[in-house]
C-alpha cells in the first residue's frame, strides 16, 4: 500500500492513467482518449504527453507493453501497472470524498428548512 | 506528400531532445504527432512545437534520469559556475573596451595589467569548464581569484563585478569535482545554450527605468517582463536554470554590497538582493518539488 503522503496526481497524469484503464494504448490513442474522458478539457500535446508518460514510467505506474511497426515507424503501447491502478483508485476516491464535502453542504443549504426563525 | 514534409519538420524539432532520448523515442513521437488521420498540414502547429521544446527541456533537466534531484543539483551547480564565469568575462570585456576607448591607449600595458590578466585567466577557466576539464578549471579559477589581484588590485579596490566572478565560481567548481559517477555531466552544447540563456537574462536593458519620460519606462518594463517571462518559460521546464541563475545574481548583489554598503539601498535595487532572494526561493522550490516527485518512485 502506498504512503498517504503521496502528492496528488496532476490532472494530465490522472487522465492518462484513466485512459489506460481500458487496456494498453499507444501515444496518439492516449491523447484522443484523454480528450474524450475529460470532455475536451485536457488536450495533451505530444511533448506534454511524453513528459507525463516518462514520469509515470519512472514512478512505476505505467509500463511499456509491446511495439508494432506502423507506416515504417515503431508504435509503442503502454499499460497500467497494478500500482498505477491502485494510485488511480486512491486518487479517484480522494476526489470523490472532496466532491462529497461540497455536494452534501450544497444540498443541505438548498433543502427547505422546517423551523424557520422569523426576523424580529 | 504533405505528411512527409510535416514529418521532416517534426524530426527537425525533435533535434531539441538529447540524442539518447531521440534514438529511443523519435519514431514513437512522430507516430503520435502525425496520428492516424490524413493531414494536409505542412508545418507543425505552434502548440505542438512549444510542447516539444518544453518536453526536450524537461529531459535535459533530468526528468527521465534515475535520480532527477541529483541531476538537477549537480548539473545546476556546474552550469551556475559556467554562467557566472561567462558573465564575469562579458562584463570584463565590456570594461576593457571602455578603458581603451577612454584614454587607455595612452598606457595599454597598465590597462592590461589592471584588467587584462584577470580577463584572460577567467576566460581560460571558462574554456576549461566548457571543455569538460573540471580539474583544470578548478586550478585556473582559484588562480584567477588570487593572481590578478596580486598583479594589480584595481578591480578589487574599485569593487567591479567581474572581480567577484572567480570568487563565486571557485566553490561551485570545487564542489562539482565531487559529482557522483551516476550523474552525467551536462552535454557541452546544452551547457553553452544554458549559459547563453542566463547571460541573455542579464543583458535585458532596464536603463529606461532611470529615464524620466513615460514611454522609455513603458518600453523598459515591457522588455523586462518579456525577458523574465521567456526565461521562466524555459526555466520551469529545465529547472537547472533556476539553480544556474543564482550565482550570477549573487555576483550583482556582492558588487552592489561592495559599492553601497547599505542594506536599504540593496533592497531598493530590484536587480540585486530582491532578485537573488526570489531566485534562491525558486531554486529551493525546484529541488524540493523534484525531491518529492522522486520520493514517490517505485
Amino acid at each position: 500500500m502506498r504512503s498517504t503522503s503521496r502528492p496528488a496526481l496532476r490532472e494530465p497524469s490522472y487522465f492518462v492513467l484513466a485512459a489506460l484503464l481500458g487496456g494498453p494504448l499507444h501515444g496518439y490513442a492516449v491523447i484522443k482518449r484523454v480528450t474524450e474522458l475529460s470532455d475536451g478539457r485536457v488536450t495533451l500535446a505530444a511533448g506534454s504527453l511524453y513528459s507525463v508518460i516518462d514520469r509515470l514510467l519512472g514512478e512505476g505506474l505505467v509500463a511499456a507493453d509491446g511495439e508494432e511497426i506502423v507506416n515504417g515507424r515503431a508504435r509503442r503501447y503502454y499499460r497500467l501497472t497494478d500500482e498505477g491502478r491502485g494510485v488511480l483508485a486512491e486518487e479517484a476516491d480522494r476526489l470523490a470524498r472532496a466532491a462529497r464535502v461540497v455536494t452534501d453542504r450544497l444540498s443541505s443549504l438548498s433543502a427547505p428548512s422546517t423551523t424557520r426563525i422569523r426576523p424580529a | 506528400m504533405s505528411s512527409d514534409v510535416l514529418e521532416k519538420r517534426y524530426r527537425m524539432l525533435l533535434r531539441a531532445y538529447p540524442a539518447g532520448y531521440r534514438r529511443e523515442r523519435a519514431d514513437e513521437l512522430i507516430d503520435t504527432l502525425i496520428g492516424d488521420e490524413p493531414t494536409t498540414r505542412r508545418w507543425p502547429s505552434v502548440r505542438q512545437s512549444a510542447s516539444l521544446v518544453r518536453g526536450a527541456l524537461r529531459v535535459y533537466g533530468g526528468s527521465t534520469a534515475t535520480r532527477p534531484t541529483a541531476v538537477l543539483l549537480w548539473q545546476g551547480v556546474h552550469l551556475g559556475a559556467m554562467a557566472v564565469l561567462a558573465l564575469g568575462v562579458l562584463i570584463g570585456l565590456d570594461d576593457l573596451v571602455e578603458a581603451f576607448q577612454f584614454g587607455g591607449l595612452s598606457d595599454p600595458l597598465r590597462v592590461l595589467r589592471d584588467q587584462g590578466v584577470h580577463e584572460v585567466m577567467v576566460g581560460a577557466a571558462l574554456v576549461a569548464l566548457v571543455a569538460g576539464r573540471t580539474r583544470t578549471a578548478a586550478v585556473l579559477v582559484v588562480a584567477a581569484a588570487v593572481v590578478p589581484t596580486v598583479v594589480s588590485p584595481y578591480l578589487f579596490l574599485n569593487g567591479l563585478p567581474q572581480w567577484w566572478a572567480p570568487v563565486v565560481a571557485a566553490p561551485l567548481i570545487l564542489v562539482s569535482l565531487r559529482r557522483p559517477a551516476d550523474v552525467p555531466p551536462a552535454p557541452r552544447a546544452n551547457a553553452v545554450l544554458v549559459t547563453a540563456g542566463v547571460l541573455a537574462l542579464h543583458l535585458i536593458s532596464a536603463e529606461g527605468f532611470r529615464l524620466a519620460d513615460t514611454r522609455s519606462q513603458v518600453v523598459a518594463a515591457a522588455m523586462v517582463v518579456a525577458g523574465v517571462a521567456a526565461f521562466l518559460w524555459v526555466a520551469t521546464a529545465d529547472q537547472r536554470l533556476l539553480i544556474a541563475v543564482v550565482p550570477t545574481l549573487l555576483l550583482g548583489t556582492l558588487h552592489q554590497l561592495g559599492n553601497t554598503m547599505s542594506t536599504g539601498e540593496l533592497l531598493r535595487r530590484p536587480d540585486a538582493l530582491p532578485s537573488l532572494v526570489v531566485a534562491v526561493l525558486m531554486a529551493v522550490g525546484a529541488v524540493v518539488s523534484t525531491r518529492l516527485r522522486q520520493r514517490t518512485r517505485a
